[in-house]
């Protein structure tokens, strides 16, 4: 009995550590600062994992700039898929007073909470030492990244949430072009809906990120480009009529949307049970890989209003992401750091990951004519529309409270069961955006 | 007859609703997207085994699948030994016994999620991030109370006749746990060993933030590969889905009799 009942349980946790020492999980160079032969290794921390097009362009950048400095410094990639848990695990590594070498995180005013860590590295020393490279950014999102003086991370991207809607369908409806006000796009939707086609595909789970890129194109449409900014009450006009015009969009939304997540909502664009989504230019890979004839998807700018209350062509764009560094003690692994994040920005490996990553970085991007040619059709027409915009907007969802984001979904589902009206909504996202 | 009738009426409706995701889930799992989204609930035009070749190439399924086994098989070892041994020294009365049976179920109250800091700092320090080693110490500290009471729960029916028994015929305190109550408490452990490796397994909070690379993460994480912030393919992760919790429909389908026996066990003495 002594025998049997002892020898499972030694085997159990020998066989375990067996195993283990079989599958060892610590990833090679990533055990020191130095990889072999001396070299200095730079972790990027990212969700640019290898199976999305920008992925798969970080790691032959990482690839070609490793060979350039072979022997001298080495970047390895880290990617987590999940955003939510990127964050939450680079918050982690921050508190526990370890940042990772370099990693993407969320711009976000209203917590400064990683930027006052004292834990990243402050870039205004090398910004300032080359003023070329400095003159990349745009001196706004350097401002907003700020703080007392210091610089503590890099602009990484702020995509520009546009229109994506498949022409085929909308010459189906009777229309050449996208409709330029949000009166004419419900008529569009309505014509459309009658035939089993939703007009905007949209979604309410998580961020709520389709359906509150159509909540802030509609609110600056009615209030203009203040209409939601920081100090201004949500208890307004502006967001009631918002609110009343996204009612009446979900409506005319395929019947998921209440309840639905953004893959939910992509893909009933993607499969052409809706005209039109409001998404970032991560969504044109897919359109590439699912869409049959890709350049029948086209990209334009949201509806206005029509009364002048903003210019047309304006933006709502994504919060800004930001690319910080762990303070380094060893000034080697600085200078590894700050001569990545520079190559990284450069205009070629811009232009690479616009074209071939689908994914615009937040910096001077000039496209010469071959990369234009090589570009996709929809990637051509987001620059362009980009480059043309008269004024920008972050996303209403991006610049509320935490507390506020956390009760959207809940707000929007009651808004779109009739449970709630528009005044209810507006006065209940202003509360949960004072608490 | 009625009641007879009504019993079969309620069985068959709680079958219905346990199995038909999970039916719905394996059927989904052999369609293509078009088909999903198409027509979700008609089976699929054929049974292609597409979608799981694909999976299990597009990302390393089966290291995730040895990772999970690795952390979950080490945990549970560690608690179960840790367990048998606090509630044998518990079935004994001593200063401040129920202070410390109190204090080894006090980790049930406390939320995981505010733990997260200070295991990633310990973890990191002691130099096991990203190790499936590291992982496992976590879960056996973390399980621990969940592991403990149904073992002690199962301990404390243990005749103390025999055990008195024991010690007349000169078994030695040690001796006593060893041959005597660690062989009656199988049952318990084995019902605890079953929960804890099933716990492990479905685990994902910690698994994301102490692990980094796909050598590391256990299936609960690599499953995320297949639906991203910005992606998914919905029939390849169902796929990857099928395949993550095979194992543990497999372990409970073969030991369920002995689930359900181990924890009516203890509640007659």
């Amino acid at each position: 009995m002594r025998r049997r009942t002892l020898i499972p349980l030694c085997l159990v946790p020998a066989a375990s550590l067996g195993l283990v020492a079989c599958g060892s999980a610590v990833p090679e160079g990533q055990e020191g600062d130095s990889g072999d032969g001396g070299e200095v290794t730079v972790t990027v921390m990212s969700n640019f994992t290898s199976d999305v097009a920008r992925g798969q362009v970080l790691d032959e950048l990482i690839a070609k700039f490793n060979e350039d400095h072979e022997g001298e410094y080495q970047v390895e990639s880290a990617a987590e898929p999940d955003w939510p848990t990127l964050q939450q695990k680079i918050r982690s590594m921050i508190s526990a007073g370890d940042p990772p070498d370099v990693f993407l995180y969320n711009y976000n005013p209203n917590d400064r909470s990683r930027e006052e860590s004292g834990a990243l590295m402050d870039w205004s020393r090398y910004l300032d030492e080359d003023p070329e490279w400095k003159a990349r950014f745009s001196p706004a999102n350097l401002d907003a990244i700020a703080l007392d003086g210091a610089i503590p991370g890099i602009p990484g991207d702020q995509a520009p949430a546009l229109v994506y809607y498949h022409s085929d369908l909308l010459e189906q409806a009777g229309h050449d072009s996208f409709p330029a006000t949000w009166d004419d796009f419900f008529t569009v939707a309505e014509t459309l809906k009658s035939e089993g086609v939703a007009g905007l595909a949209m979604m309410t789970a998580d961020d709520a990120w389709h359906t509150m890129n159509a909540f802030s194109y509609l609110a600056t449409a009615a209030g203009g480009r203040d209409a939601y900014a920081p100090g201004e009450s949500l208890d307004s006009d502006a967001i009631r009529r918002a609110a009343e015009d996204t009612r009446r969009l979900l409506e005319l939304s395929t019947p998921d949307a209440v309840g639905g997540n953004y893959a939910v909502s992509s893909r009933n664009f993607l499969a052409k049970q809706a005209l039109a989504v409001i998404d970032g230019p991560w969504l044109i890979s897919s359109i590439q890989s699912d869409v049959e004839d890709p350049c029948t998807v086209q990209v334009a700018p949201a509806p206005t209003a029509g009364d002048g209350a903003v210019e047309p062509g304006y933006t709502v764009t994504d919060s800004l992401n930001v690319w910080g560094a762990a303070e380094q003690a060893d000034e080697e692994k600085t200078e590894a750091v700050v001569a990545w994040m520079k190559y990284f920005t450069s205009n070629d490996s811009a232009v690479r990951m616009a074209v071939d990553g689908e994914y615009p970085l937040a910096v001077q991007t000039e496209l010469g004519p071959e990369d234009a040619e090589r570009a996709s059709c929809q990637m051509r027409q987001v620059l362009e529309i980009a480059n043309a915009a008269p004024a920008s907007v972050v996303q209403m969802g991006r610049e509320i409270t935490s507390g506020a984001q956390a009760q959207l979904p809940s707000l929007l589902e009651s808004l779109a069961l009739g449970q709630r009206g528009p005044d209810e909504f507006a006065a209940g996202l202003q509360q949960a955006n004072q608490e | 007859m009625a009641g007879k009738m009504f019993r079969w009426v309620v069985l068959g409706v709680f079958t219905l609703i346990t199995l038909l995701p999970l039916l719905w889930l394996v059927m989904s799992s052999f369609k293509s997207d078009a088909e999903l989204f198409g027509s979700p609930f008609a089976p699929p035009e054929s049974w292609s085994f597409r979608n799981y070749s694909e999976a299990l190439r597009e990302h390393p399924l089966l290291v995730f699948l040895r990772n999970s086994a690795v952390v979950a098989v080490l945990a549970t070892a560690l608690i179960l030994i840790a367990s048998l041994m606090a509630s044998y020294s518990l079935m004994h009365r001593f200063r401040l016994s129920r202070m410390t049976f109190g204090f080894l179920l006090f980790g049930i109250l406390l939320p995981v999620n505010a733990l997260m800091t200070p295991i990633f700092f310990t973890v990191n320090k002691l130099g096991l991030y990203n190790t499936t080693i590291g992982l496992a110490l976590v879960y056996a500290g973390l399980f621990f109370p969940l592991g403990f009471l149904i073992v002690k729960t199962y301990m404390d029916t243990t005749p103390m006749e025999i055990i008195e028994a024991a010690r007349v015929d000169g078994a030695s305190f040690h001796a006593i746990f060893r041959r005597v109550v660690v062989p009656l408490s199988m049952p318990g452990a084995a019902t605890a060993g079953i929960f804890l490796v099933i716990t492990a397994w479905n685990e994902l909070l910690f698994a994301s933030i102490l692990t980094q690379d796909e050598a590391s993460q256990t299936v609960q994480v690599g499953m995320r590969y297949f639906l991203t912030t910005y992606a998914a393919d919905y029939p390849l992760a169902f796929a990857a889905t099928v395949v993550s919790i095979a194992p543990t429909v497999v372990i409970y389908m073969i030991l369920s009799e002995r689930i359900v026996a181990a924890m009516t066990a203890g509640s007659v003495k």
